[in-house]
């Protein structure tokens, strides 16, 4: 059976390719338009599975989009009912894109895509986040819980999975419904902090460490939890239901005071009172959050009895929180997917297409997010020779690996891209910008002249899983499903803070990776020979973009990325360019 | 094309006083400059890493790296110019720019066409700007470091076109870059008729909105029970193979 998973129409648009049950292929769109946070049709995600599969549109049984469109349309209709006449402006702009195109989704994606009507599924939005979590874990059973910001109509929803000698089956349990949402409430501080909705998380959650939780008690006035882990949004400070472009309400600045303007300078650690407020104000969003998911966590253990646990939505991105779960949760063993938001949910489609419904067996194991595009060797060296770029050619991985080693020792910043790309928003060693975690100065070089980002942001270490324990400490050792995809962040060890000063957190965290041989062997190899070096096998890992840019794909757009930004040399498969010897061409410019 | 060129060209210079009236709109102008070179040179970097013919790839890679340097000068100049220049660096760190994927959108004809078109059109351009700024000598020596490589552009597509030409491909080249003029106008037509269009099609929503939305609006008033809060337990714990067919 061949499943083609699609989301798309809100943000982080993304195809998958699951053939009899193995997942071929997986990519979001921006990868390849290069807009971030795409949210149009993947038509370059589908023609890069079927490319890679070497299937044709019509050899694929059944194409399966991520939620069910007439539901969702149905909550914009009942909400601008009841919110009449205050939600003019957004009827107009939503009602515009729904009866222009979405309404006849069906249409665009035959004339897109070349595919069949009846190919043509419809999942729901929360089940396939479940899919995605449960049938991509290890797990034979496992509860499952999804937190996002709305999928048609639910906002949270627990799930049971089982697969067993019968197949595999997906229970929804229950599920709390728009507008009561987590994740909205997250979105929506996030919003008031400045920062981009969905794109501005991760930021307040690096916020959240320099501040204290001194607004707990506004919180709380915000959003009420009751006992069984259900929450109730108090209406009156939001408005993300009715307003085209605002999420929150004159109220909530009265409560918490003056919005943070969004290209205001933001100095941390706090100097001024209004910096305190918002590191503050995030601080206690993140602990209210927390505590809400373990809440919620500890609500579905008790439901579905299940010792294992599987989160997915937006909001099991936030790995501090699922630290927090970790250590103080019910469940013996938690596993979140590399693509926990919306980009999973086309994986998600497909899989429950072709495990559930098509009946097709799983072997549950752990699974990589190795699933993009390659770079073609032979046509990086003729690209490089062609267009009379300077670079050296090694012959052998530890040649390569040595000369990379030495340039971190030396304290340069590199970009390293091997392989297929990942799925979901993390790079894991495939389009990652490399350097020497033991660098006080790195972190602000790399944020300042390279990523060109906030300075307060943290950077992840991608860590040898045989070192891990030395640098970074997790309740019981508990570390073999989490932190593969850096979905979890670890405390950092006392070693570990002496030794790794540019990716431990002013929370003495960090968000760590896992390297493991089996997912990424040259990666591994790299960290090695590191270790051998330096006594650390640990490398600051970030991706390869620059601020608010999709992580590169092409051979073409890391050597962009490369010239545009400070780095120091630029790893494609077995080719080394440095910048140095690049400078002269960008001097020179063409002469006949 | 020559007489348009012209035309272009002296228009520029007729509205150039208005249109760089203050150093607010000319650091304004030179960070969209910057945007507009940067967004070319990655354009021209997909077309050198997609075209597979070693002369043209290197052509393209040079063209995409003097475009990047052109971005860099409109950047450097705006801060120059800036007096509030300290304290916010970030402004111009990083020039956002977008692909427009031209190669990958036209056939290789059509694309050294555009280029050519293009190329023309910005040498006249800046050249023009270079007389309006002919009394300030960093922004005026900047414009002739400009249009010198623009020039080269110019000569290396159309050289490229012509040696097409007089393989026996004149009317192929000759049909892209009329397709090219025609395309520029009809795109221009088409975003016209595309703000048109959102225009009415918001006006009607909005008419409709006032009209047909208050009777249901009310109707769903008057029978509204307790709007939905907390758990709602799973009618229905999963989907099946009929389920999944349907779009609710």
């Amino acid at each position: 059976m061949k499943v083609i998973g699609i989301s798309a129409y809100f943000h982080d648009s993304s195809a998958a390719l699951v053939v009899d049950g193995e997942v071929v292929a997986a990519a979001q769109e921006e990868r390849f338009s290069r807009i971030k946070h795409d949210s149009g049709l993947p038509v370059q995600a589908v023609k890069f599975c079927l490319d890679y599969s070497g299937l044709s549109i019509d050899d694929i049984d059944h194409i399966v989009f991520y939620e069910k469109p007439l539901q969702r349309f149905e909550r914009l209709l009942v909400t601008h009912l009841s919110e009449f006449p205050k939600g003019s402006a957004q009827f107009v702009s939503s009602m515009g894109r729904w009866l222009s195109r979405r309404l006849w989704m069906k249409n665009e994606w035959m004339k897109q895509l070349g595919c069949r009507a009846d190919q043509i599924l419809c999942s729901e939005h929360h089940l396939s986040h479940a899919a995605a979590a449960f049938l991509s874990s290890p797990y034979h059973s496992a509860a499952i819980v999804t937190a996002d910001g709305v999928g048609e109509w639910a906002t949270t929803s627990i799930y049971r999975g089982i697969t067993d000698e019968a197949g595999s089956r997906i229970e929804k349990l229950k599920e709390l419904v728009f507008p009561h949402s987590i994740g909205l409430l997250y979105a929506t501080i996030t919003s008031y902090l400045g920062f981009e909705v969905n794109e501005g998380e991760y930021k307040v959650m690096g916020l959240a460490a320099y501040g204290t939780p001194r607004y707990l008690a506004e919180m709380e006035q915000l959003c009420t939890v009751h006992d069984d882990a259900s929450l109730v949004m108090n209406m009156d400070y939001f408005c993300y239901h009715w307003h085209p472009t605002r999420a929150f309400t004159p109220a909530l600045e009265r409560l918490l005071g003056p919005a943070r303007n969004p290209g205001a300078k933001l100095t941390l650690p706090a100097k001024t009172e209004d910096d305190r407020r918002y590191s503050d104000i995030a601080a206690s969003l993140q602990k209210f959050t927390e505590t809400y998911m373990l809440k919620l966590v500890e609500h579905a253990h008790k439901i579905t009895g299940e010792t294992n646990l599987t989160l997915a939505g937006g909001v099991a991105l936030n790995c501090v929180a699922n630290l927090k779960l970790l250590k103080e949760g019910p469940f013996k063993s938690i596993y979140v997917q590399s693509a926990a938001g919306d980009a999973g949910g086309a994986l998600g489609a497909a899989l429950y297409m072709t495990h559930v419904i098509g009946g097709i067996p799983r072997q549950p194991r752990e699974t990589h997010a190795f699933l993009g595009a390659s770079v073609d060797k032979g046509e990086v060296v003729r690209f490089f020779s062609d267009c009379g770029v300077p670079y050296k050619q090694f012959d052998n991985t530890t040649e390569l690996c040595d000369a990379v080693v030495d340039r971190l020792l030396e304290g340069e910043v590199g970009a390293w891209v091997q392989g297929r790309f990942e799925h979901g928003p993390r790079a894991l060693g495939a389009r990652s910008i490399i350097a020497d975690p033991r660098r006080s100065d790195m972190r602000e070089r790399v944020n300042r002249k390279i990523k060109f980002r906030e300075e307060f942001r943290p950077f992840a270490p991608a860590c040898l899983t045989e070192e891990f324990n030395k640098w970074f400490i997790l309740p019981d050792n508990r570390v073999e499903y989490m932190t593969p995809f850096m979905c979890c962040v670890a405390e950092v060890s006392e070693d570990g803070k002496r030794m790794l000063p540019a990716t431990t957190h002013v929370d003495d965290t960090a968000r760590v990776q896992r390297v493991e041989p089996s997912h990424n062997p040259l990666f591994h190899r790299l960290l090695t020979r590191f270790k051998e070096r330096s006594g650390v096998g640990v490398l600051l890992n970030t991706s390869l973009n620059l601020k608010d840019e999709p992580i590169c794909n092409s051979h073409g757009e890391a050597f962009a990325t490369f010239m545009r930004s400070e780095m120091d040399f630029l790893v494609v498969e077995n080719c080394l360019v440095t910048k140095v010897d690049c400078q002269r061409l960008s001097r020179e410019g063409y002469r006949d | 094309m020559v007489v348009m060129d012209e035309a272009f060209s002296l228009f520029v210079r007729f509205v150039a006083p208005f249109v760089w009236r203050s150093e607010t709109k000319t650091i304004k102008k030179f960070l969209s400059f910057s945007a507009t070179e940067a967004g070319s040179a990655l354009d021209m970097l997909k077309a050198a890493e997609l075209e597979k013919d070693p002369r043209r790839r290197r052509l393209f890679f040079r063209h995409a790296l003097d475009e990047a340097r052109h971005s860099n000068y409109f950047r450097d100049q705006a801060k120059n110019m800036d007096p509030d220049f300290t304290g916010r660096e970030g402004k111009y760190n990083l020039i956002h720019a977008t692909r427009q994927n031209l190669y990958q959108n036209l056939c290789l004809t059509e694309f050294m066409a555009f280029v050519y078109i293009a190329e023309k059109r910005g040498e006249s351009h800046f050249r023009s700007l270079m007389g309006h700024f002919k009394d300030r000598a960093a922004i005026h020596d900047m414009f002739a470091r400009i249009v010198k490589d623009e020039q080269f552009h110019v000569r290396y597509s159309k050289r490229l076109l012509d040696e097409w030409s007089q393989e026996g491909r004149a009317s192929e080249v000759k049909a892209a870059q009329r397709k090219i003029l025609l395309n520029r106008a009809w795109g221009a037509w088409r975003r016209q008729g595309r703000r048109l269009g959102d225009l009415t099609s918001r006006l009607v929503l909005k008419i409709a909105y006032f009209i047909v939305v208050p009777p249901f609006s009310l109707m769903q008033y008057c029978l509204q029970r307790n709007p939905p809060s907390g758990w709602r337990e799973a009618e229905q714990t999963t989907l099946n193979a009929e389920e999944i067919r349907r779009m609710y």
